[in-house]
């Protein structure tokens, strides 16, 4: 067959899926308006899922990239069967439905969860409470991390560190100076992704720490309790997401991994 | 002959066992040997980036590697520097990046101007002063073996090892490069270890040859001595002997 009229064929297909994908985002835009995005983020349910959200994902990232990037190395660097287990298991919550995640946390974590008679003899409430969120968003956005930041390290040249050693460098400044800045686009896109997946959280947020206004509503929570009362609202909410998925999308592939690269 | 690097190292990996004993003077030394004999492996044991099973490993009065006193001096503090196949210039850093890094793994003490002042000099020393702000991927093979080397030098190394210096350079680039490549090892009056697939080279850097096959040195010596007497048909073709031993 003719490559160009093939390549005309491929199109039919291709075509339907990003008008699936595009088409919300229209309507969304669409039927928002200015005029009614300016009224619904006049709800007051809107600025308070912002500073939950923002305070709450923020320092889900925190957390990602502190325990993350250790684990990424070690992944990079582990070979064998029990590197593919833990890898294996890293990525698991990607796959996880989201309201599983927020189940298995209660049974982890809660009140009466395998470890809540340990946390109540320290003092410690998570369950509905916005540690909650935070560990709820932890759980689903570190995946994205790790399998960015763990390819950033695998694709540092080991050559790089052995020279560098031999110039004399302790293994500290070798990560420091070379390691780390060579796998710093892989690093960031990683976080950007996982940022994102941490605003997104809602399932294991909904089942984890509740939807409480002012306390554990997140962005996504506010919208579908928004949809109830002030649709404006939800629509509103749901630009400001968008917009934010946007820019941080746009930023993972401007700074990220370049094409071909690890 | 002044012995400053000496060695007696057995290293397993996987199947294959290398097992070389090797003494050098204030001099380079040339490695020659079929692919897969162990040259490269070897450079790594006395660099300290792969453990030896057995043997002693001493540099002028200090020892780096006794298996039986359990000594094992980390790689940082061997100050042997390590030229691999490829350069490895630090792809993010610029050439004078390059020489800065390590410059100030010498003298973690010293300022930033300090490190700047000592890299720019050895830039020029060795005719690179207008290669310092590029990139790697901006230079050409044989400016990146020259930047290497003077990285390696920043580090005030106490022996070198390179491994094929020059097997990336075209024929051109190659007798350029060796020519100042191997003038400069040689007037460093270090020890130094290079493996090289090409008699040129080791006229360029002494003549001195160690033959290494199958994980054993099997001849060492003048690349005359090893012309007239040579121990293995890859030394015979190698050294350019007429008849095969």
């Amino acid at each position: 067959m003719n490559p160009s009229l093939v390549r005309r064929l491929l199109w039919l297909p291709s075509a339907l899926l990003l008008a699936l994908i595009g088409a919300p985002l229209v309507a969304l835009l669409w039927r928002t308006g200015v005029t009614a995005l300016g009224q619904g983020l006049a709800n007051p349910l809107v600025g308070a899922a912002l500073r939950t959200s923002f305070a709450t994902s923020v320092l889900a990232l925190v957390l990602v990239i502190a325990l993350g990037t250790p684990l990424a190395w070690l992944l990079a660097h582990e070979r064998g069967r029990l590197g593919s287990w833990l890898e294996l298991l890293a990525q698991l919550p990607v796959v996880l439905p989201p309201s599983m995640a927020g189940l298995s946390l209660l049974l982890a974590f809660g009140r009466r969860g395998l470890l809540g008679p340990l946390l109540e003899s320290l003092g410690l409430e998570i369950a509905f409470t916005q540690k909650a969120v935070v560990l709820a968003q932890v759980l689903v956005a570190a995946p994205f991390y790790l399998q960015l930041a763990t390819a950033g390290f695998r694709g540092v040249d080991e050559r790089y560190v052995q020279v560098a050693r031999t110039l004399g460098s302790g293994p500290w400044r070798t990560f420091s100076r070379i390691t780390l800045p060579l796998a710093l686009p892989s690093i960031l896109a990683g976080a950007a992704l996982a940022w994102a997946r941490a605003l997104g959280e809602f399932g294991a947020t909904l089942m984890f720490a509740g939807n409480l206004e002012g306390s554990t509503q997140t962005l996504p929570l506010a919208i579908y309790s928004a949809l109830e009362s002030d649709v404006r609202a939800a629509q509103a909410l749901s630009v400001i997401l968008l917009a934010v998925a946007l820019v941080l999308l746009v930023l993972v592939r401007t700074f990220g991994p370049k094409r071909g690269a690890a | 002959m002044n012995t400053r690097l000496q060695l007696e190292l057995t290293v397993t990996l996987g199947t294959f066992s290398l097992s070389a004993a090797l003494r050098l003077g204030d001099e380079p030394l040339a490695l020659i040997g079929p692919n897969g004999a162990g040259k490269t492996s070897l450079l790594l044991a006395i660099a300290g980036l792969l453990t030896p099973e057995t043997g002693t490993l001493s540099l002028g009065d200090a020892k780096l590697f006794d298996r039986a006193q359990r000594v094992d001096v980390p790689t940082e503090a061997r100050a042997i520097a390590y030229m691999p196949q490829d350069d490895a210039l630090f792809p993010h850093l610029s050439a004078l990046g390059n020489v800065e890094f390590a410059v100030a793994a010498r003298h973690p003490a010293w300022t930033r101007a300090q490190t700047a002042e000592r890299a720019h000099a050895l830039l020029k020393e060795l005719e690179a002063t207008p290669l310092a702000p590029r990139k790697p991927a901006q230079l050409s093979g044989g400016e990146r073996q020259k930047i290497a080397l003077v990285r390696a030098l920043g580090a005030e190394p106490r022996a070198l090892l390179l491994d094929e210096p020059l097997a990336a350079l075209d024929a051109t680039a190659r007798r350029q490069v060796r020519a100042f490549l191997f003038e400069h090892v040689a007037a460093l009056k270090l020890p130094a270890l290079v493996v090289t697939h090409d008699p040129d080279d080791v006229r360029a850097l002494g003549g001195r040859v160690a033959a290494l096959e199958a994980g054993r040195v099997i001849q060492t010596g003048s690349l005359d001595e090893l012309r007239a007497a040579p121990k293995s048909p890859f030394i015979a073709q190698f050294a350019g002997a007429t008849g095969a031993p």
